[in-house]
């Protein structure tokens, strides 16, 4: 027991040395931390002062006891454990002051996104170089930038896509009354929403090095054995006899920039869903609207086809000049029962976006001229004519 | 009492005399706006 107890006692001066040292640590960084240094010449810098301090205090002692050491003769140890436990405090503190920032970061971009400081600031590191003053500068000024990025968005919402977005609505609503009045300028009408379904869609397409091309189309679904001869000649990946289609879409009218391209693909039978060709067929038979991010990406495995037509079908989509689109399902305004699908084409990737958030977003934008168009475009069985 | 003037009375009026070519020619000229101007996906809040 009694030696238990002199061990004790005799630690007490390093125990000492090392609890003063890391309090002296955590101070240091308290004090040294606090400003900005940015501007600061290097010897006047609060960090460079206060390690003077600390390592000069120290080292005078330390140089004093050499002439003078206990008998034990363990000054050195002391001053030794004091710096290594200031240091080391010094350090954790840094690194947990560090870390606050990090988590005060990650709590802003959780509850406020839209004014999170962009990449290009570092705060941080900030911190860690110039001080907590700085930091606080720069997140300021990081945040003052994302509000005036904000406005600028604002401004171009209010001053560039309203205007011509209320130009594109006056053209769908304007030309249903244009379709009552002049039936047989149906093409015409059609063609011209179409125009602007592609203007209102290019507006949010995410600008590449590559011109974009974004076209689009109407297809109306159609009994087989109602199929023109011409109609039936353009019928793509058909699977013979195998097929359980009694539908096609056909392509009926394109917008002003489409490169025309008359098609007519077989829609299976609802019990057949999972032979259905990807796109506009698919669409039509779930009634919900389909868009395909990447023509180079679908899921093959998911179709229940012949290998021969899932290699036309690949085959079509390498060749073809666009690598997304959108088919969005048609319906009759009066019983909204579908009767066709609009095609939105790109000749990039993600024409809608590539989040979920943005395809909703831009499907609303895109729907009153929809709308208009299902007004407007003629169709077998057409409820609501003149 | 003023007078309110919207941006469209002109699409209108193509409509209404059946001016296609005129529609086509507000269409270009739309899209070339929305080429050069890009709005942010995420600008759409939802």
């Amino acid at each position: 027991m009694a030696n238990i107890d002199a061990a004790f006692v005799q630690y007490i001066p390093q125990t000492l040395a090392i609890v003063l040292g890391g309090v002296v640590g955590f101070l240091y960084v308290l004090d040294s931390w606090e400003g900005s240094d940015k501007e600061t010449k290097l010897m006047e810098k609060p960090r460079v002062k206060n390690a003077l301090w600390v390592i000069g205090a120290c080292a005078v002692g330390f140089i004093g006891d050499i002439n003078n050491l206990s008998a034990a003769g363990n000054r050195a140890i002391l001053y030794l454990c004091f710096l290594l436990a200031a240091i080391l405090s010094a350090s954790i503190t840094i690194l947990i002051q560090r870390q606050a920032i990090v988590s005060q970061l990650d709590n802003h971009r959780k509850a406020n996104p839209e004014t999170y400081p962009d990449p290009e600031y570092d705060l941080p590191s900030d911190y860690l170089w110039w001080g907590k003053r700085y930091e606080q500068q720069r997140y300021d000024e990081a945040v003052a930038k994302r509000k005036e990025q904000q406005i600028e968005k604002y401004r171009r919402w209010f001053t560039v896509f309203i205007p011509q977005y209320q130009r594109c609505l006056t053209v769908g609503m304007g030309s249903i009354a244009a379709y009552f009045r002049s039936p047989q300028n149906e093409e015409e009408l059609a063609r011209a929403i179409l125009d602007r379904i592609c203007i209102v869609t290019q507006f949010y397409f995410q600008k590449g090095k590559e011109e974009l091309s974004i076209t689009a189309n109407c297809m109306i679904v159609r009994n087989v054995n109602d199929l023109t001869n011409e109609q039936k000649e353009q019928l793509r990946y058909w699977a013979g006899t195998n097929s359980t289609h009694e539908r096609a879409l056909c392509t009926r009218v394109f917008s002003n920039d489409s490169k025309i391209r008359h098609d007519t693909l077989p829609v299976e039978n609802r019990e057949n869903k999972g032979r259905s060709l990807p796109g506009a067929p698919l669409a039509y038979l779930n009634d919900r609207d389909e868009v395909i991010d990447d023509t180079g990406g679908i899921d093959y495995a998911q179709i229940a086809l012949d290998g021969t037509i899932i290699k036309k079908l690949k085959e079509w989509f390498e060749q073809t000049h666009f690598k997304s689109f959108a088919s969005l399902v048609l319906h009759e305004p009066s019983t909204g029962t579908p009767f066709g699908v609009l095609n939105i084409e790109a000749n990039g990737k993600n024409i809608f976006g590539a989040s979920d958030e943005a395809k909703h977003g831009i499907g609303n934008l895109v729907r009153p001229l929809q709308t208009a168009l299902e007004y407007i475009i003629d169709y077998p069985g057409k409820q609501h004519k003149i | 009492m003023s007078q309110l003037q919207t941006d469209s009375g002109d699409i209108l009026q193509l409509l209404a005399n059946g001016d296609f070519e005129g529609l086509k020619a507000d269409a270009k000229a739309m899209k070339e706006i929305a080429e050069t101007v890009s709005l942010p996906i995420d600008f759409l809040g939802v």
